[in-house]
């Protein structure tokens, strides 16, 4: 068997734009069309790409919190997209989503302590799956940990003080926040995290502090995360490998040093060219042409980035483009620069 | 400890409603109106009947011995029939201060104004007029709180069903909602009515199943707007039942508005149980009920002036008060007025 958690296939999405008295379907929002990645255990893959590239929309999507249009999802061997809804339900507990943000994520109605107990209850000694890796005694022949026990264990994992617990999220700064809504994530024991942004609402400070805790976790959880982000400041620090989307396709993916030191795709280029850089002296180089992401109901023909493109020849509008292997593990989707690599 | 300190956080949310509400002197007066007819309504039997509270007869003691002594009084031909009662050596009764059952009586004294005896007067059948409204605030504050508490069950289930599941289920639901609209629905109420047997228990259903429309609209919308928020989302990938996700996490967050409506609601049952108690197809008679006592007067209006007056202003203190304290919540609730 091979060594990945997460297998995707082809997954697509299409949001049906409907109109008129009798909700005709007039056009469809092309959101996610055709992304295929796999993230092997315990590793970190990354998404990312500006606003509305269908980042989100595939986090979601393997979730199965919104339903694809077609594709395979394979979660450890088993096909996600198939599953009748009570299948689901069970296979939920071993993959979590933490939000971007940490104010709507939260029900405003609920102590710490009532959202993390309600998910230990929900998923506590589920057929299958072994009890308590959060517990430090483990096992249940040690005496399972009552719930006020874990609660207390989620709440020191993720650096909350055990008086959190019986307070409202109103209580607690945006960090704090985004601290409860991990410990939500990892009190189900998953194995997958979908991060979806998980620290572009915080400060900057704040932000270091989350991702190294994410990582922390990673390393004695054994998590696999599907990073999503836009920082690719962020994304570099986490990533063991990248996928860089553009309107609901993925142009290049690789290795995260392999991409940051060495890109392929026009697109990835003017992306790490955007970054900022904190050298005042560095020189500005500015390679994305001015203009919007085009709109993904009617997206370009051919190469979907063609018309923002620099380096754009006459076939690039008609030839559609696949991944091809540039190196070994970097792929990317662009005829033109690949053949000079 | 724990529970404690839940408490304190969850008070603070009303506590800052509250801090709103205190603002508004006209939601303030509301809210003593509401009181007081809910005070009246709950101590009916302390403030006006024939029973003593507290008797002594025969060497016993009793307590409320309309209540608790029944065999024993019919027995000696006393249940209902405290008036003639007279003390005898030795035994004593304490009546409560108006010393009047709202449904005695007394046919040499009909159609008496307001005098030291009968502070509202009579009516046509010699009943005290005071006792009467005392004991009518129950049959509106009762007709009140249970049919809106109906319609709100039958409102906020199906409105939570159409927000949270959409798709054909809103479609049915939606159409069920439009279709219950336009129907008249006090036209319907006095038709229902009219095959029914008239009891209390009959107005309390009928008017709740005619109002839970609005209540469905108004859960449908909120439902809709919650389910996109992220803890909604946040709590379908932890997996729990839609049961779960639709009446523990959306409605707690959704009912709000939902309290507002209600206070709105039972003012309008107030009226529609008056009008209906007025037109006869109410309480049957001669249960005591402020649209009871209007018709009542129907015949004598030309000169018995208090048989109209007191009821009416009942009413109407009543439904002002219910409008106030549903105009002042929902200025406490609104955020964009919190200063």
């Amino acid at each position: 068997m091979s060594n990945d958690l997460l297998v995707v296939r082809n997954l697509v999405k299409y949001f049906p734009v409907k109109q008129g008295v009798f909700s005709r379907t007039v056009a469809s929002v092309q959101a996610v069309d055709g992304v295929s990645f796999s993230i092997p255990k315990g590793k970190t893959l990354s998404l990312v790409g500006e606003s509305g590239s269908g980042k989100t929309t595939t986090g979601r999507l393997v979730l199965r919190l919104i339903e694809p249009t077609s594709g395979e999802i394979i979660f450890d061997g088993t096909p996600v997209n198939t599953l009748k809804k009570g299948e689901l339900r069970r296979l939920r507990k071993r993959m979590q989503l933490i939000f971007q943000d940490p104010f709507g994520s939260l029900n405003p109605r609920m102590t710490v302590a009532a959202v993390l107990g309600e998910v230990i209850r929900t998923h506590a000694g589920r057929a299958g799956i072994p009890a308590g890796f959060l517990s430090k005694t483990a096992g249940r022949d040690a005496g399972a940990p009552s719930e006020r026990d874990r609660i207390m264990e989620l709440l020191d994992l993720v650096g909350l003080p055990a008086a959190a617990a019986d307070r409202y999220p109103h209580e607690f700064s945006g960090g704090q926040r985004q601290r409860i809504g991990i410990a939500r994530a990892i009190a189900a024991e998953p194995d997958l995290i979908v991060a979806d942004e998980p620290v572009s609402a915080l400060d900057v400070s704040i932000q270091a502090q989350i991702l190294n805790l994410l990582e922390d976790l990673q390393e004695r959880l054994g998590l696999t995360y599907l990073f999503i982000g836009h920082d690719l400041g962020v994304v570099r620090h986490i990533s063991d490998m990248v996928a860089v989307m553009y309107l609901g396709r993925i142009v290049e993916t690789a290795p995260v040093e392999v991409l940051f030191e060495n890109p392929v795709h026009p697109y990835t280029r003017a992306l790490l060219a955007a970054a900022p850089v904190p050298d005042p002296d560095a020189p500005r180089r500015r390679v994305l042409p001015p203009g919007d992401i085009p709109s993904p109901i009617n997206p370009p023909s051919g190469c979907r980035f063609h018309p923002r493109c620099p380096d754009a020849q006459p076939e690039c509008s008609q030839r559609e483009q696949r991944l091809i292997e540039a190196t070994p593990g970097h792929f990317v989707a662009c005829a033109v620069h690949v053949s000079k690599v | 400890m724990s529970a404690a300190a839940g408490q304190n956080a969850k008070q603070s949310y009303w506590r800052l409603v509250w801090r709103q509400y205190r603002r508004n002197r006209p939601a303030l007066l509301g809210i003593v109106l509401v009181a007081f007819m809910g005070m009246l309504a709950l101590a009916a039997p302390f403030l006006a009947g024939d029973a003593p509270i507290l008797m002594k007869k025969g060497g016993h003691i009793y307590l409320f011995p309309n209540l608790f002594n029944y065999a024993e009084l019919k027995a000696e031909n006393l249940y209902n029939n405290f008036d003639r009662w007279e003390p005898g050596a030795g035994e004593w009764g304490l009546r409560p201060p108006i010393p009047h059952g709202p449904t005695r009586q007394d046919l040499k004294h009909r159609l008496e104004s307001p005098s030291r005896e009968h502070l509202f007067g009579t009516d046509d059948r010699g009943r005290d007029v005071l006792s009467r409204i005392i004991w009518g605030a129950r049959i509106s504050m009762s007709v009140g709180f249970i049919s809106v508490g109906l319609a709100l069950l039958i409102g906020v289930v199906l409105g939570a069903l159409a927000g949270f599941y959409g798709g054909w289920v809103d479609v049915v639901i939606l159409r069920l909602i439009e279709i219950w609209i336009c129907v008249p629905s006090f036209f319907l109420i006095i038709t229902v009515m009219a095959f029914l047997e008239p009891s209390i228990v009959n107005i309390m259903v009928v008017i709740g199943i005619t109002s839970w429309p609005g209540v469905a609209r108004l859960v449908r919308g909120e439902f809709l707007k919650q389910k996109q928020m992220d803890y909604a989302t946040a709590a379908r990938a932890t997996g729990l039942t839609d049961r779960r996700i639709m009446f523990r996490h959306l409605l707690p967050n959704a009912i709000t508005p939902v309290f507002v409506a209600a206070t709105f609601g039972v003012a309008g049952a107030i009226l529609t149980e008056s009008a209906l108690s007025f037109l006869g197809f109410g309480v049957p008679p001669p249960t005591a009920s402020w649209g009871e006592i209007l018709k009542q007067s129907q015949g004598y209006v030309d000169f018995a002036w208090w048989l109209v007056m007191f009821p009416g202003i009942a009413v109407f203190l009543t439904v002002v008060a219910f409008n106030l304290v549903g105009d002042g919540l929902r200025d406490a609730m609104d955020p964009r007025l919190r200063q």
